[in-house]
């Protein structure tokens, strides 16, 4: 589909790939997010009014307070940050559209339909009760109410699509601003939001990857009954680690975009262009890279020791560092300046103020034998909001800013101020009372009787708090329907690019090619064939300029597929939960021999029926038929599906829907043109898709390395030698995994080959090793089940019996998981190299290698896999 | 770009690696299990370099493309490292 | 609230600490009473020096004809003149942001040494508070949902934790001992608590399978709180105790002691009686 229904139509928003209507997708229902966790957190505060309050028992307080902060942190802050980023960074650096935006809308429907899938576990018997943080083992079956196993389950499951799309994002925005940049921008040039941006999906791409490991063995802890994190040896720890290496570069993940929100701010309405801008980005690096480094500093009461606490408490203070240096460079900004006291800037002041509060009260955490008292208190509340919230202020300041912008109508000043006025008094209200009563333990309704003065007027000043949030709502709203109207730049001294242009954008954001090679922004009208490079380039810093391939450049900007794939992925999270480990693993199952119908179909469809189609179809049949065998062999056939609940089908058909939905936007003609004439510096010569498989790879690279990394910890502590000696197994097949690695080495070898051929134009050589390269595959399948079998069903050595179990069976598994995708991807490899799609002028060979890219990851990993859990 | 014939140079390789590594395995892991363990991971290292270096064309991007992947590998590293030196 | 005892002590005017060693209590305070003043000091000045800024640089934001925003160019005259940059719309603006270099790198150098100097501060007393005094004797602590269980030296076990005034006690914190932790799945083992008692400055993580350190040593005779500080499950909130901690006079304690049998006699009185750790 290409062109986009009109914006008063409601298919227009279920289709819309384009950034800005996705950016005011992530705005809406972020700030529908924002209320929910609101209320819960004005909940929280009315239990608060007095020591022991009765409005909500123990265990829902704790509920309420979980889902607060998982809401707030998860599905609130960051979308909130994202909505101006998908919005603005295209505009900032004189792109169309961000690199995949079909991918850019999945990012989105999964975003909401997680966060709905959150609210619906409230509805499954309860949600996740133990902290936003999740810790170990209160987050395992054991601890958790039986009537609450289903709804803890879909809290799991949800916070695992909010990180696939949280990855997808990252992937996306990390190839858009490397290679998309308008001719002329260098890196170093791009204005400070954007650049806030892209360090903050820097850190997301590795984080969230190591959130989705530790949700991962959660899932399988709650799934499948593995011992990850009820195990004596570290188990708690593991979590602990797991989550903080993560928890960590979070925070900053949430913070950032509000610091590039309050650079720009500041700089527009002091007309002052930021002092120390250079340093201000250097310092904004180094703590985005010293993020992963600090993570132990939320342990210090644990049982590391004393030199590991002693590296953590410098690494933390040297974090603090950077900040006080950027903190600096915005006061210093307003020196000599033209300062005029708008909405926006009144935001941005008070966030700066806000946040100094809770970065000095920070560096009091960061002394450890402070930190012995404070851990767990109130401190760590108050200095949290502080920070966290101050960049929701901030972002709201961004809000005023950009809403002339994005709507084309000015807000009403007045009103502005008076949210302001009503947002500070009341934040200050709520959050300072908690440093005067910081010995109140965290997530705790009980406290001395001398506390509840302060709690009281903190909840005086969280209502106020609240309500001033419905001024701006009814300003923002009201003046939508005003006759303000705004022309490109309603304030003065604006620099970024996004005020060059209309309010609201055009579809196409600019009059022409934005082109700062003259040394300032231009929009160059280029005519539509022109064949080679443009002449007196100014030199760059090593950036290439591509000529234009000389045809006339039509994007598509709608598709069903995203809305649909994610619709699969929210059936399945409500789902799963409810389904008994026996048969958790089996409408997965079932979904595979329908996504090769589907293939066939689809393929049909769209590339003109040709034989594989048929064969696809054809093979199907017996493929669902073996399974249905395996399925009767296990469960009965009768009786299996008689006795599976509503949750089973309800996942089939999720699963089932996914296998479509995968086949449909695999097939769909989608066409998003390589950026021509951008700088692309350092990737240039890297295709769009090439630079996000490879960025992709980083964090599957983080995924698995703390999937194994896990096993070590654990082992470690265990004592390494003891291990295999302790399993309970009698005999440990070793060749098949050994058959498997020449297997995997081979197929890689086939796989490569090719590419080569397919670059050769030889169809049928291509067709031999795609088709050998799935054999390879399947060949590795055979051997693992053989091997699983011997070991599982004849020496009755389980993933339940033992730590060894658990780790051994989730990690090969999750790698043999890896695997069936690839087989998968491999089969429309095939269909469609056989109708000649990769010679073709629509795609070309390089598909094939940037499957290969993947498939070599998955070979790599097992150079590491079976070493480690074989043979040592 | 890169022909058949050193491709297959390669996989030869790769499996010849594999071969010693196993044989060592079995040879010497009772007797000397930590100089085992430092011979396996290291020829592991190699092969991955090889795949990654040629059949992933690493060699051949521009070096940010190896920054991204090896940033991946320093996480992994401090987090495994970090978290298992702090329990001791 | 706000570490009271600081408070207490300097309106008391006497040493919290009878005979020896600081205790935690001392420690914190000290600590605190520092980064407070030290960090209330720079945020007045750097808070006020904002707000003066803010305020001193403020011009009359009157829009122009029609506008929302000042005219930038009744400020031409100025512009041509002064060294200050003013952003361009669509200009690239990079290495400028003219002046204010030294400004920043001094402000950033005088910040970054309060920071280091209070953190070599605090890194100090943290070697003294992890180097627990020799004459302590160990308590185990069992964490549980949710309340507390002691276990003294004989391997007697109380609900409160009975301690002698002025004798440091050591605290050995755990929420389940490794091979005790139960199966999963079958009701038994343990969840992640703490132990805090904010009167006594002094707070572990306990947590199942691991063991953790703390260590007290409290003068004043009476009843303390003590309170778990990590979500532990629907009882959270109501674990804490007024009467968590009981110190006692040191011959009181010694009957008690010796009545509940909580270690053997001759050890206690060679406890009781010992001279104290030398003075820090």
């Amino acid at each position: 589909m290409a062109d986009l229904p009109p914006r008063s139509s409601v298919k227009r928003w279920l289709v819309t790939t384009n950034h800005k209507d996705i950016g005011i997708l992530y705005l809406i229902t972020s700030i529908f997010f924002l209320v929910v966790a609101g209320v819960l957190a004005l909940l929280i505060r009315l239990q608060m009014l007095e020591s022991g309050g009765t409005i909500l028992g123990g265990a829902e307080y704790n509920q309420v307070v979980t889902a607060h902060g998982l809401l707030m942190v998860f599905w609130f802050l960051s979308p909130f940050a994202f909505a101006f980023a998908n919005y603005l960074v295209p505009l900032q650096i004189g792109a169309k559209d961000l690199a995949f935006p079909r991918l850019n809308a999945m990012s989105y429907w999964l975003y909401l339909f997680s966060g709905l899938a959150l609210i619906a576990s409230f509805f499954q018997g309860g949600t996740h009760e133990g902290g936003w943080t999740l810790y170990a083992p209160l987050n395992v079956p054991a601890f958790v109410p039986r009537v609450a196993e289903m709804g803890e389950t879909t809290a799991v499951i949800g916070l695992v699509l909010f990180v696939t799309s949280v990855t997808l994002g990252s992937v996306n925005f990390l190839t858009t601003i490397y290679r998309m940049r308008a001719e002329g921008l260098r890196m170093r040039d791009i204005p400070l939001f954007s650049m806030s941006i892209l360090l903050t999906v820097w850190m997301m791409l590795f984080a969230f990857a190591a959130l989705l490991a530790a949700t991962i063995l959660l899932s399988s802890d709650h799934l499948l009954a593995t011992q990850y994190f009820t195990d004596e040896h570290g188990g708690s720890m593991l979590w602990a680690h797991l989550f903080w290496f993560f928890g960590h570069p979070e925070v900053y993940i949430v913070f950032f975009p509000a610091l590039g929100a309050m650079a720009e701010i500041i700089q527009t309405f002091s007309g002052r262009r930021l002092v120390g801008r250079k340093w201000f980005i250097i310092a904004m690096a180094l703590v985005a890279v010293q993020s992963f480094i600090v993570w132990m500093h939320h342990m210090f009461l644990t049982s590391i020791n004393l030199p590991i606490k002693t590296i953590f408490m410098v690494t933390t203070v040297g974090i603090s560092l950077p900040f006080d240096l950027m903190v600096f460079a915005l006061i210093y900004t307003m020196i000599k300046g033209r300062i005029r006291w708008k909405t926006p800037f009144l935001f941005a002041l008070g966030a700066l103020l806000i946040f100094i509060l809770g970065g000095i009260t920070g560096v009091f955490l960061g002394a450890v034998a402070l930190d012995y008292q404070f851990r767990g208190s109130y401190w760590v509340v108050a200095h949290f909001h502080y920070v966290m919230a101050s960049g929701a202020v901030a972002l709201i300041g961004g809000l005023y800013y950009w809403y002339p912008k994005i709507t084309g109508k000015m807000y009403n000043e007045f009103l502005g101020k008076v949210h302001f006025v009503f947002a500070f008094i009341g934040f200050n209200m709520l959050y300072f009372p908690m440093f005067l009563v910081w010995e109140t333990p965290r997530r705790v309704f009980e406290f001395p009787e001398g506390f509840t003065l302060w709690h009281q007027v903190a909840t005086a000043g969280a209502f106020l708090f609240a309500a001033s949030f419905l001024i701006m709502f009814y300003n923002l709203f009201r003046s939508l329907y005003s006759d303000r109207t705004v022309d490109s730049s309603p304030w003065a001294y604006t620099g970024s690019a996004e005020w060059a242009i209309e309010s609201p954008p055009p579809e196409g954001n600019f009059p022409g090619r934005p082109s700062f090679a003259s040394g300032k922004l231009d929009f160059v009208s280029d005519p539509a064939t022109d064949g080679g490079v443009e002449d007196g380039h100014a030199a760059t810093d090593g950036g290439v300029a591509h000529a234009s391939t000389g045809h006339d450049v039509h994007m598509d900007h709608a598709s069903w597929w995203p809305l649909l794939v994610s619709l699969s992925g929210l059936l399945v999270a409500v789902g799963i939960g409810g389904i008994p480990a026996s048969y958790v693993l089996w409408p997965f199952a079932f979904a595979l021999p329908f996504f090769v119908a589907f293939l066939g179909i689809e393929g049909a469809r769209q590339d003109g029926r040709a034989r594989i189609h048929d064969l696809y179809v054809v093979l199907s049949v017996p493929f669902l038929l073996a399974l249905l065998g395996g399925f009767h062999f296990h469960h009965g056939l009768v009786d299996g599906f008689a006795g599976a609940n509503n949750t089973f089908y309800l996942t089939l058909v999720g699963a089932v829907l996914g296998a479509y939905t995968f086949a449909g936007i695999g097939y769909e003609k989608f066409n998003v043109p390589e950026p021509e004439l951008t700088e692309a510096w350092p990737f240039e010569n890297v295709t769009n898709t090439k630079l996000g498989m490879w960025t992709f790879l980083g964090s599957d690279i983080i995924l698995f390395g703390a999937l194994i990394g896990s096993m070590i910890f654990i082992r470690f502590q265990f004592g390494w030698t003891d291990w295999w000696p302790a399993a309970g197994y009698t005999d440990k097949a070793v060749w098949p995994g050994l058959v498997n690695t020449y297997v995997l080495l081979a197929s890689s070898f086939t796989i490569v080959l090719a590419y080569v051929y397919a670059k050769r134009g030889s169809r049928r050589k291509t067709l031999a090793f795609l088709s050998l390269t799935f054999a390879g595959a399947a060949v590795f399948l055979v051997n693992k089940a053989y091997e699983w079998n011997e070991l599982y069903i004849n020496q009755g050595w389980t993933h339940t019996s033992d730590i060894m179990g658990s780790t051994y069976y989730l990690t090969t598994g999750l790698h043999a998981a890896h695997v069936i995708v690839g087989m998968l991807i491999l089969l429309f490899l095939i269909a469609r190299a056989y109708t000649g799609a990769y010679w073709s002028d629509d795609e070309d060979a390089h598909t094939v290698e940037y499957f290969g890219l993947y498939w070599h990851f998955v070979d790599i990993v097992w150079l590491f896999l079976f070493p480690l859990f074989y043979i040592l | 770009m890169a022909s058949v014939k050193l491709y297959t140079i390669i996989f030869v390789a790769l499996a010849a690696i594999t071969t010693v590594q196993f044989t060592l395995e079995i040879v010497l892991i009772e007797e000397a299990y930590w100089l085992t363990f430092g011979i396996v991971m290291g020829l592991s290292t190699i092969k991955t370099l090889a795949v990654a270096g040629w059949y992933m064309h690493m060699l051949e991007e521009p070096r940010a493309i190896t920054y991204i992947a090896m940033a991946g590998v320093l996480g992994v590293i401090a987090l495994t490292a970090g978290a298992a030196y702090s329990m001791t | 609230m706000l570490g009271s005892r600081v408070i207490l002590n300097i309106l008391s005017g006497d040493p919290t600490v009878a005979q020896v060693s600081r205790d935690p209590t001392d420690v914190f305070n000290d600590l605190l009473t520092a980064f407070l003043v030290m960090g209330t000091i720079v945020g007045v000045v750097v808070v006020a020096y904002i707000l003066h800024s803010a305020y001193k640089y403020k011009i009359d934001d009157t829009p122009a004809e029609g506008q929302y925003d000042i005219d930038t160019s009744t400020f031409a005259d100025e512009d041509e003149t002064e060294s200050v940059a003013r952003p361009q719309l669509g200009e690239i603006p990079s290495g400028v942001g003219k002046g204010g270099g030294k400004k920043l790198f001094l402000s950033f150098a005088i910040s970054a040494l309060i920071v280091v100097g209070l953190i070599i501060f605090a890194y100090w007393n943290l070697l003294y508070i992890e180097d627990t005094p020799e004459d302590a004797i160990e308590i185990g602590v069992d964490a549980n949902q949710y309340d507390y269980e002691y276990t003294y030296p004989s391997g007697e076990t109380t609900s409160q934790l009975f301690i002698p005034a002025d004798k440091p006690v050591e605290l050995n914190v755990t929420a389940c001992h490794p091979g005790e932790c139960g199966t999963p799945g079958e009701g038994d083992g343990e969840v992640w608590h703490t132990w805090h008692s904010q009167d006594l400055s002094a707070g572990a993580d306990a947590i199942p399978g691991q063991y953790t350190q703390t260590w007290v040593q409290e003068s004043d005779p009476g009843e303390y709180r003590v309170q778990c500080q990590e979500l532990c499950g629907a009882g959270h909130s109501s674990m804490n105790f007024d009467d968590g901690v009981v110190v006692m006079e040191q011959d009181e304690f010694q009957d008690w002691c010796e009545d509940e049998e909580c270690m053997d006699d001759e050890e206690l009185d060679n406890w009781l009686n010992s001279p104290a750790e030398g003075d820090n």
